[in-house]
């Protein structure tokens, strides 16, 4: 059994609650014990103690949006295509991984690509060392809610089928606007993605409404069945049942969306299907027309924070003031790399630009942070410094959103993954995209 | 049937509005020189010459001598709001709405503005025959599409989005634009089978929800829905045609399936504008003065809306933007009445007969108390070509003003055109 561990000197900034000038966080295992002031912590005997005074500690980044891995996340099978998932595409000794720990992301969400309207399931990675996908693979337990590796649930029930397909491990993908739009079956307007869409979250609807009568049939006793609808239980369907998960609020839409009117076509979708739809608007670039109509609908939105204007039509408008304009309407805001269209290295000054733009400093950590773990529905686990959660953290050399600040080190469920002081991992962190591991 | 206005209608509370002095068109009744339009959270409160009513105390008065005054314009068949209105999934795709392809800040909404339109009927191309569900909006301002909707009969069950209940019509087409590769028809004998399938099709649907809502493990028929509105008579189809024999086709499927059907462009009415009267079918026309640019509609005339209106049957004018250009639909009612219209009956073809067509006419459509308080200020009178759109209200709210900078630049620039961009802050 290891010893504690415990950080000591620091600026610690919890995010869920005021930032303590010299703090102490204490882990013990994979699980933070202690957050506070040096004078209020009891640092346990036998901890191994850091000094890291004039550095600054956070959460663990969660990027919500991402496609490191090193695998082709584009597939064209139709424009609908839930059976796909992209943690069959996720290659864990990639460098992209390395540089994303070394960019201090300890949670990502690995999606597949927006040319589709419905591009497949997104992996939820924890950043943890592991040999298989399946080691980083995070799923969710239906009765407590909690994640847990693949791998772990695999070794628990090694007779079952493998949980990086028969558990919730992430979302979906969708996407509108133009990059859906396309040649053979893929729509060519808005109009035909919107129909496509709603046709394919329709009719999964109706399949949960059979599969909940058939499972009221086979739990009636003889007398009350004969009052109950005569439907018969479907054979299982690998792509619909993920849509029957979507439809149900067990598993999370992530939607790719830039003009204001494509993220209103988007909320009417989800009102269609039912308030327990979880649904996270991705990009929003245009999100500033219509913040009102997000605030109303409690919609998360996860923005991409450019200093260009994009490289396609609808996305002309995009500005650095959006964060802060959606934000100031109550809008839960993260910030995403899309690495590789930015580089997971330099995710803390997405935020720093949305800061810029007029957002509150304190939101833009939480947009790295706290935020996005509250979209993705693992708030419970990560991202902030609280004691009970996983120990997600990261060390800085200086605040957290300056530009000139490093981050020296990373740990992923308290295990270190990314040392700066290691000369074989500081290439991470410096190095170009073709750096590979020594 | 009380159309509703499924949207966000911001309530006013303000001081009514008095325009005093104008020529006032209420295109319900006769003209009223040197005239006053009373306007009071977002309707007409009243309308006379000056002197014939009270203006209260606490009115804004607006001084219009000189100026013209008619109801906001009805473009019963548009394109605006920047997105691609063709799609290819079929030749049959009613699932499909143009409202889920309509941008509310796009460019073309305003320059639409500035030609004093207020209600714009937006729809699918003419590319399929049956192109997908059209959009009856209000050109208030707003980011959001569904607070411009027009919906009748919100659907039942509070939850669903207003868009998803009848906010429009139907496109259907013939002639030679739907045909093409693919699933598309390769003749007229091709096309009129399909849609006759299509709406025999919805007949089967709509016997088959007589029998009662769906239930929720039913499978889900989202064309086949629509349909049924249609084949009901409680969805209008909105049916492109050229051509007279074309035409022809339309009267005997409306005989066969009991649709209601507005013309649409009717280019060759002329020839059949007797069958049309007889069925009593609204014409919707295009007018524009070169040959067309396609076989088809090589015989347009500038006749056509007298003839028709000679004959007793309901005629609009409209744009299809970007055919013609939004800010000069007013001069198409002016064509029209150089081929021998009415200059009563060509204003009403802008205002209160396309209202009617889409049965919106409760509402909009002339300047009557108890009406939305939809209006347009003009320079001069209304059908010449050089009266300019001074201003265009929507419900009591300036929406275009030619007075300011942008609104200028609106009514004089180029498609390119953007409107100023929205700071956050």
């Amino acid at each position: 059994m290891a010893a504690p561990i415990a950080w000591v000197g620091a600026v610690v900034h919890p995010v869920s609650g005021p930032p303590i000038a010299d703090g102490v966080v204490v882990v013990d295992g994979a699980v933070i014990v202690a957050v506070g002031a040096r004078a209020d912590v009891v640092i346990p005997q036998d901890a191994d103690v850091y000094d890291v005074s004039g550095k600054h500690i956070a959460p663990g980044i969660i990027d919500l949006h991402s496609h490191i891995g090193g695998g082709r996340l584009h597939e064209s099978l139709g424009p609908v295509q839930p059976g796909v998932a992209a943690v069959d595409a996720i290659d864990p000794s990639h460098p992209s991984i390395d540089r994303a720990r070394a960019g201090g992301i300890t949670t990502v969400n690995v999606m597949p690509g927006s040319g589709k309207l419905l591009g497949g399931q997104t992996a939820l990675l924890s950043l943890r060392p592991g040999v298989l996908i399946d080691d980083l693979l995070l799923c969710e337990d239906p009765e407590s809610h909690r994640w847990q590796t693949a791998s772990s649930l695999d070794a628990a029930a090694p007779d079952a089928p493998p949980a990086r397909h028969a558990r919730v491990c992430g979302g979906v993908k969708m996407a509108n606007g133009t990059n859906p739009q396309g040649d053979g079956g893929d729509p060519k307007s808005r109009m035909g993605s919107a129909y496509l869409q709603r046709k394919a979250l329709l009719d999964a609807k109706a399949r949960a409404a059979v599969l909940d009568a058939a499972d009221a049939r086979a739990a009636a006793g003889w007398w009350a069945r004969r009052r109950l609808p005569d439907v018969k239980r479907p054979e299982p369907d690998i792509a619909q049942d993920v849509l029957v998960q979507v439809v149900r609020g067990e598993r999370i839409v992530h939607f790719h969306s830039h003009r204001a009117d494509d993220m209103v076509t988007a909320l009417r979708l989800r009102e269609e299907v039912g308030p327990q739809l979880r649904l996270v608007l991705h990009h929003g670039s245009e999100g500033f027309k219509v913040a009102q109509a997000l605030a109303d609908a409690g919609v998360p939105l996860a923005i991409n924070v450019l200093d260009t204007p994009g490289g396609k039509e609808e996305t002309l408008e995009r500005q650095l003031g959006n964060p802060a304009a959606v934000a100031e309407l109550g809008v839960p805001v993260s910030i995403i790399t899309d690495d590789p269209v930015q580089d997971s290295r330099l995710i803390r000054r997405s935020a720093g630009l949305a800061v810029r733009g007029g957002l509150d400093p304190v939101l833009a950590l939480r947009a790295l942070t706290l935020s996005p773990a509250e979209a993705l529905g693992i708030a419970a686990q990560t991202g902030s410094l609280e004691p009970g959660k996983e120990a997600d953290l990261i060390v800085l050399s200086g605040p957290p959103l300056s530009v000139w600040t490093h981050v020296e080190q990373t740990w992923a469920d308290g295990v270190r993954v990314y040392d700066r002081a290691d000369p074989a991992q500081r290439v991470f962190s410096t190095g170009g995209d073709a750096v590979v591991a020594p | 049937m009380i159309p509703l206005l499924c949207a966000l209608v911001h309530v006013a509370i303000a001081a009514p509005i008095a325009f005093v002095g104008a020529t006032l068109h209420p295109v319900s009744g006769p003209r009223i020189d040197d005239g006053v339009l009373l306007v009071e959270d977002g309707q007409i409160l009243n309308i006379g010459a000056r002197g014939g009513l009270a203006i209260p105390d606490n009115a804004v008065q607006l001084d219009s001598s000189g100026k013209h005054i008619i109801p906001g314009l009805v473009d019963s068949h548009s394109h605006i709001g920047g997105s691609r209105l063709n799609e290819a999934l079929g030749p049959v795709q009613p699932g499909l709405s143009a409202v889920d392809a309509f941008d509310p800040t796009h460019t073309s909404v305003d320059r639409a503005r500035a030609g004093g339109i207020t209600t714009v009927h937006v729809m699918p191309g003419s590319g399929k025959l049956i192109g997908g569900q059209t959009a009856y909006l209000k050109l208030r301002r707003s980011s959001v599409v569904d607070d411009m909707m027009l919906c009748v009969d919100p659907p039942d069950g509070a939850a669903l989005p207003a868009r998803r209940g009848r906010c429009g019509g139907m496109k259907m087409a013939n002639g030679t634009n739907p045909q093409g590769d693919g699933g598309d028809p390769k003749s007229r004998m091709g096309a009129a089978f399909l849609q006759r399938q299509a709406l025999a099709r919805g007949q089967q649907r709509l016997k088959a929800l007589d029998n009662g809502p769906p239930a929720p493990h039913d499978p889900t028929d989202l064309d086949g829905d629509v349909l049924a509105e249609v084949v009901s008579g409680q969805r209008t189809v909105h049916f492109h045609t050229h051509r007279a024999d074309d035409i022809a086709t339309i009267l005997a499927l409306r005989r066969e399936f009991g649709i209601d059907v507005v013309l649409h462009h009717v280019s060759e009415g002329w020839k059949v504008a007797d069958a049309i009267a007889a069925a009593g079918l609204p014409c919707s026309l295009i007018v524009i003065d070169a040959p067309g640019g396609k076989p088809e509609a090589m015989q347009l005339s500038l006749q056509t809306g007298a003839i028709l209106e000679q004959k007793g049957v309901p005629v609009a004018f409209h744009t299809d933007d970007p055919i013609t250009d939004s800010r000069l639909f007013l001069r198409s009612a002016g064509l029209a009445v150089r081929g021998g219209m009415s200059p009563d009956g060509a204003l009403r073809a802008l205002t209160l007969t396309p209202a009617e067509m889409m049965h919106l006419d409760d509402t909009i459509g002339s300047l009557q108390p108890g009406k939305a308080a939809d209006l347009v200020v003009l320079s001069g009178p209304p059908l010449s070509t050089w009266t300019r759109v001074e201003q265009t209200w929507v419900e009591g709210h300036k929406v275009f003003d030619r007075a300011t900078p942008e609104g200028a630049a609106l009514a004089a620039g180029g498609g390119a055109d953007l409107a100023l961009p929205e700071e956050p802050r």
